[in-house]
């Protein structure tokens, strides 16, 4: 709660005004009533019709000045809620921004935007409407009744009795249809997980003819989720039915028992028509008072599901340190390195390495034999333990993540362009970065002879009106990008796998003079990207089992010169 | 593969019209069969109605037959009918909303299971072409916002029409030039709120389109977070998401200025009618013209006359989810399935050969015949252009087990789904014992064959369920009998509940083999004539292996079979070897010829196997491949 408490707190000026032009417009919606009072009043004495028409214009007047406070009341108020709103959730951007790697494990994206987007809907009808209706109660309740029993006490004690009545049962129906509505809503993710499998398996179900009986099991739950609705309305209707049912007591009340003080003369017709006003007046608002009720429960859950976030932190010790630190140059030690994900068994085990700065590092090995994570932990996304990670001699846990991350860029293995035109793209790391860097870049991933093909070339957008980049297209977009970083170290993990072997080659090629003084890693399972390489290193079951030049993993035989072999036979086949 | 069927790009940032009468007018076809309960609503919210109506005359009379004349009794009449007309109000209003929440949940289930109907029957390249999630979202946010519009009363709509028609004729009546009066106001409300109208639905739009930007921002921002942060985009990102969050910010200030003014606009109008019941009415009432019943009654039905009018502008909103819901539903619903049967006489594609090999014309009836497969001078492209089979030709005699090998992306598995009909050969043709598949409805074709794909599809269900997936009619001597057959029976059986166990979502409490043995179960549960099997890569333990090398030899045993090896068993089992390389059949024959050829399969063996020599070949073929490293 304490920082959406926070935010409210900053707009307190705008919700104190809104306030009080609340108490404003509820004290002359107040009036009104009573000048009718008195004009009726007016009217049975003979020749009151002058003092009517004076009463009706200061009710016009009222009309016109309540236009105005009411309108402020509801700006002040409503508005300050959006703008709560909006602020939190760029605060809630701006922390997810800090949020590390483990974080969106544990998270799926669609979850994280419902916190963004859902929850906090639900958080502004809670400050807005939510807020607003709350004091416009407690503000009518007040004042109205001692209205009332400034014209009639007996009648307003009369009138009130249902009252606690009515609260009790809104309490206990609310609770029902909270209930009953968490049960269709249980309902509603069970089709969407129907769905979810079916689509997702959709060949399987058409090769085994199955979709009858898929129709079938859907349309059982569809109607299962039908009957929960329904039974929500059922209480939903209750509810509102037994609000309007006691406010109905109350008017008969008002008179039956009003229409004989009236006779009595211990009232006046003026005094009965204004209480009967008064009365109608308090009865709206207390219907809302179900559904007020629900805004605040749904919001307080939103309000906890957003905090949960907001209190989450990053697990990296280089995310706390103040930067910048050390000019960090691209040494790069790995000291029996073991790593394993949260919760997983260890992908790497003791992984010793030492690269020089300006190295370049060739690593094979099968799939998830943890090539992948040993590289990204250069990006130092995931925490690692002291003494096992060292960039230019620093242990990582003593480095500014920041520091770490301008030094090394990575480019994933799985390409990931924004739609956003493709110099934007390129200059992801380096907003502002001049266009004669931006072509070079381009240049050395040799994507420019296809950015010819394009409409508006470097600053098409990725996505738009149907335009696609093909996959080795987008890996070498993203090799322009991890160029531009001008890096210390480099780190392409198996980022051109999606590029023909001759395009990759040419790529190397024009790489040769940037890695020269660039600690860079190679991962592929193309063996013939890793040949230029100082050091190949192959690593299985999260462990380095053979390491050294080319020529010495050859002769030696092992997994190395196997792969070799493999992929000579795969070019001897292409070539059939 | 993608494209065969192209999105719009922004389908999902549909805004709509506020009324479609052509969405409405196909809406129709599901809210005719509710009639009845329909009318039932309707007739309901009149009752209300006439109730509400009631009400002001009640009062009237009570103050000028009996108040005014000191008869308390006549009061108390008075005020008991007036309880009455209440109770019949909420009685009636209570079953109108329930009748009307009724007619839109049947509504809603219906079109909901249509459209998952619908889905069912397109076409797999449909599928290719529109991600799971959005299709999801049809079959579940797309229908809930009609339940909205329903919930929020498209009937009490018109009911608030038939109703400030009433209120009006009933004030004419009772006094016309008061009513006049009272009525001055309304042309200034008239022209207010068509004025504002235009605005506040604008504003909605603007708040709905910005709602629309924020959420492709955070999807794309969320889901690159890791890229961004490893390239340090922080700031830069930050600020734009300010921007459109800022842009959404001022866009709902703007349309609460516009609600709240108008709400405002609303009530002054309705006070200023009180103002003028006040002044006119009490110059009539002093001339002796008009009761003081009449002036209350005036006065409460005023009260009852704006508060319907302050709703209507709330109503905007759903109603354009709604169109923007159901355009997308109804375009979903327009999209045909291709792969349907056709008529015999259809002309063959161009250019294709009418025989190689096969003997097409009246086969026999499908039921029992053997399952002989031919391909002939197949070729297929899931995108227009990019041809994925070049010219493929072969046959499948009845009982043999044939084998495709080739690298990853040679066209195997396509290969597969052609013959299940999910996808149309683009040039040639596909005879399943002497009939053109074009000919044959695609089920027909597809309870024919048993398939196990790679990716162990199970559902949740219980064991049970998973083997009688194509037939959930199948009886438990049959379920059993297909477990036992592939040596599934003992680990199931080993369940607390044996075959009544629930498999967690996609399987996550059964091992990687007891997938596949269950997989195998399911093909072999009705009994197949013809049996494909795209072998999974994934490696299992060697008591697993051994049992499902075994299961493979019985369930091969007198059928038709088509299996894309990986193991070494396997391929050695089949009657012959199909090769495929980059989507052409590159090489055929028995595996000892093959290897003697020492072509494109013998350097395959040796890539997969590590050997050319047969000798160790034999020996390898107890144990399971390697997982697959061939190029993407």
């Amino acid at each position: 709660m304490r920082f959406i408490l926070r935010q409210l707190r900053r707009h307190r000026r705008d919700f104190g005004l809104g306030l009080l032009f609340l108490i404003a417009t509820n004290g002359l919606t107040l009036l009104v009533p009573w000048i009718l009072k008195r004009a009726i009043e007016a009217l049975k004495e003979p020749g009151g019709a002058r003092e009517a028409s004076r009463d009706a214009a200061a009710i016009a007047l009222v009309a016109l000045v309540l236009v105005i406070v009411r309108s402020m009341s509801r700006l002040y108020v409503l508005g300050a809620s959006r703008k709560v709103v909006a602020e939190v959730r760029s605060a809630l951007f701006a922390h997810l921004q800090t949020l590390p790697a483990s974080f969106y494990a544990r998270r799926r994206t669609g979850e994280i935007m419902s916190r963004a987007v859902n929850d906090l809907m639900l958080i502004r009808s809670l400050f807005g409407p939510g807020v607003l209706n709350v004091i416009n109660v407690a503000l009518l309740y007040t004042s109205g009744l001692a209205m009332m029993a400034v014209i009639d006490p007996v009648l307003t004690v009369a009138s009130v009795l249902p009252y606690p009545f009515l609260l009790i049962t809104v309490g206990r129906v609310s609770r029902t249809i909270h209930q009953r509505s968490n049960a269709a809503q249980e309902q509603l993710a069970e089709i969407g997980n129907k769905a979810q499998e079916n689509l997702s398996g959709i060949n399987q179900v058409k090769a085994y003819v199955r979709e009858a009986a898929e129709v079938g099991a859907f349309a059982r739950l569809s109607e299962e989720y039908r009957r929960r609705n329904l039974s929500l309305a059922m209480s939903r209707g209750l509810i509102v039915t037994l609000m309007g049912g006691l406010g109905g007591i109350s008017t008969v009340i008002v008179l039956w028992l009003g229409g004989r003080h009236v006779i009595d003369g211990t009232l006046t017709l003026g005094g009965l028509v204004a209480f009967m006003s008064y009365l109608a007046i308090l009865t709206g608002p207390t219907v809302m008072m179900g559904w007020v009720l629900g805004v605040f429960q749904r919001g307080l859950g939103a309000i906890r599901r957003v905090e949960e976030i907001l209190a989450e932190r990053s697990d990296l010790p280089g995310d706390s340190l103040p930067g910048p630190g050390p000019d960090l140059g691209g040494a790069v030690a790995f000291r029996g390195l073991t790593f394993a994900y949260p919760g997983g068994p260890p992908v790497l085990r003791g992984v010793d390495l030492e690269v020089p700065a300006g190295a370049t590092v060739g690593i094979v090995g099968r799939v998830g034999s943890g090539k992948s994570t040993l590289v990204t932990l250069l990006g130092a996304v995931h925490p690692v333990p002291r003494g096992m990670l060292l960039l230019d001699g620093h242990d990582f846990n003593d480095l500014p993540t920041a520091d770490v991350r301008a030094r090394v860029a990575i480019v994933p293995q799985e390409t990931l362009l924004f739609s956003r035109s493709i110099a934007e793209n390129i200059a992801l790391g380096a907003p502002g970065a001049p266009r004669e860097r931006i072509d070079a870049a381009a240049r050395v991933a040799q994507i420019t002879r296809d950015l010819e093909d394009l409409p508006q070339g470097l600053d098409t957008r990725v996505g738009e009106r149907g335009i696609t980049l093909s996959g080795g297209q987008r890996q070498r977009v993203a090799l322009a990008r991890a160029l531009l970083l001008d890096p210390r170290v480099l780190v392409l993990d198996d980022s051109l796998s999606s590029v023909d072997a001759d395009t990759e080659e040419a790529i190397l090629a024009g790489l040769r003079q940037f890695m020269k003084d660039r600690t860079t890693f190679l991962i592929s399972h193309r063996v013939s990207t890793v040949l230029g390489a100082d050091r190949i290193v192959v690593l299985d079951g999260g462990r380095v089992v053979e390491s050294g030049t080319v020529g010495e993993l050859l002769a030696a035989d092992g997994l190395f010169a196997a792969l070799h072999r493999r992929q000579q036979i795969e070019r001897e086949m292409e070539a059939l | 593969m993608s494209a065969a069927h192209p999105a719009p790009p922004h389908e999902d940032d549909i805004v709509g019209r506020v009324y479609d009468a052509r969405l409405v007018g196909r809406l129709k076809e599901y809210v005719l069969p509710e009639t009845p309960l329909l009318l039932a609503s309707t007739a309901l919210m009149f009752v209300v109605m006439g109730a509400q109506l009631m009400q002001p005359w009640i009062m009237k009379l009570l103050i000028d037959e009996h108040l005014l004349k000191s008869d308390a009794a006549g009061v108390a009449r008075l005020a008991l009918l007036y309880f009455l007309t209440f109770g019949v109000e909420l009685v009636a209003r209570f079953g109108q909303l329930y009748t009307m929440e009724r007619t839109g949940q049947n509504v809603i289930r219906d079109l909901r299971c249509r459209v998952f109907a619908h889905l069912q029957s397109l076409d797999s390249s449909f599928f290719d072409a529109n991600p799971v999630g959005r299709l999801m979202t049809r079959v579940t946010t797309d229908v809930e916002s009609l339940a909205d519009l329903f919930a929020s009363g498209a009937v009490s709509l018109l009911g608030d029409v038939v109703k400030l028609c009433a209120i009006v004729a009933l004030l004419w009546w009772l006094d016309w030039r008061l009513a006049l009066v009272t009525f001055t106001a309304m042309p200034v409300l008239f022209v207010l709120s068509v004025m504002f109208r235009g605005r506040i639905r604008q504003s909605y739009r603007d708040v709905r389109r910005r709602i629309a930007r924020i959420n492709a921002f955070l999807q794309e921002a969320i889901g690159g977070m890791l890229l961004v942060q490893l390239y340090r985009r922080e700031p830069e990102d930050r600020r734009d998401f300010e921007a459109i969050n800022r842009d959404h910010r001022d866009a709902e200030v703007r349309s609460v200025v516009y609600e709240s003014t108008f709400s405002a606009v609303v009530e002054l109008v309705g006070i200023l009618a009180t103002a003028a019941i006040i002044w006119y009415g009490g110059g009539r009432i002093a001339l002796g013209v008009l009761t003081f019943g009449t002036l209350v009654a005036f006065l409460e039905y005023t009260a009852r006359f704006f508060g319907p009018i302050r709703d209507l502008s709330g109503f905007y909103a759903v109603l354009q989810a709604a169109m923007a819901s159901l355009e997308r539903l109804f375009d979903l619903l327009d999209t045909e399935p291709t792969i349907v049967a056709r008529a015999p006489h259809a002309a063959l594609a161009p250019g294709a050969a009418p025989d190689a090999g096969a003997t097409p014309g009246a086969g026999p009836d499908a039921g029992d015949a053997a399952g002989r497969i031919v391909f002939d001078r197949v070729s297929f492209a899931y995108v227009p252009g990019e041809e994925i089979l070049h010219d493929v030709s072969f046959a499948v005699e009845p009982g043999m087990t044939m084998a495709l090998v080739g690298a990853t992306g040679a066209g195997k598995t396509t290969v597969i789904k052609l013959l299940l009909r999910l996808y149309d050969p683009t040039a040639g043709r596909i005879l399943l014992d002497g009939r053109d598949l074009k000919e044959m409805p695609p089920e027909t074709v597809r309870r024919r064959i048993g398939v196990v794909m790679q990716d162990h599809f199970l559902i949740s269900g219980t064991v049970a369920e998973n083997i009688a997936f194509g037939d959930p009619l199948l009886s438990r001597e049959r379920i059993v009998a297909a477990a036992r057959q592939v040596h599934a029976d003992p680990f199931v059986r080993a369940f607390p509940r044996g075959y009544d166990e629930a498999v967690r979502e996609r399987g996550g409490n059964l091992s990687v083999g007891q997938k596949q043995l269950l997989s195998l179960a399911r093909a072999v549960a009705s009994d197949p004539s013809i049996l494909i099997l795209d072998e999974a890569t994934s490696s299992v333990d060697t008591e697993t292996e051994l049992l499902i090398q075994d299961a493979l030899r019985v369930v091969l045993r007198g059928r038709t079979s088509i299996i894309i090896a990986h193991r070494l068993s396997t391929i050695l089992a089949a009657d012959r070897i199909l090769v495929f390389h980059h989507g052409r059949l590159a090489e055929a024959g028995p595996h000892a010829a093959l290897l003697a050829r020492g072509g494109l399969y013998a350097r395959l063996c040796e890539l997969q196997f590590g050997t050319r020599d047969a000798g160790p070949l034999r020996a390898a073929a107890d144990r399971p491949l390697p997982a697959a490293e061939a190029p993407a």
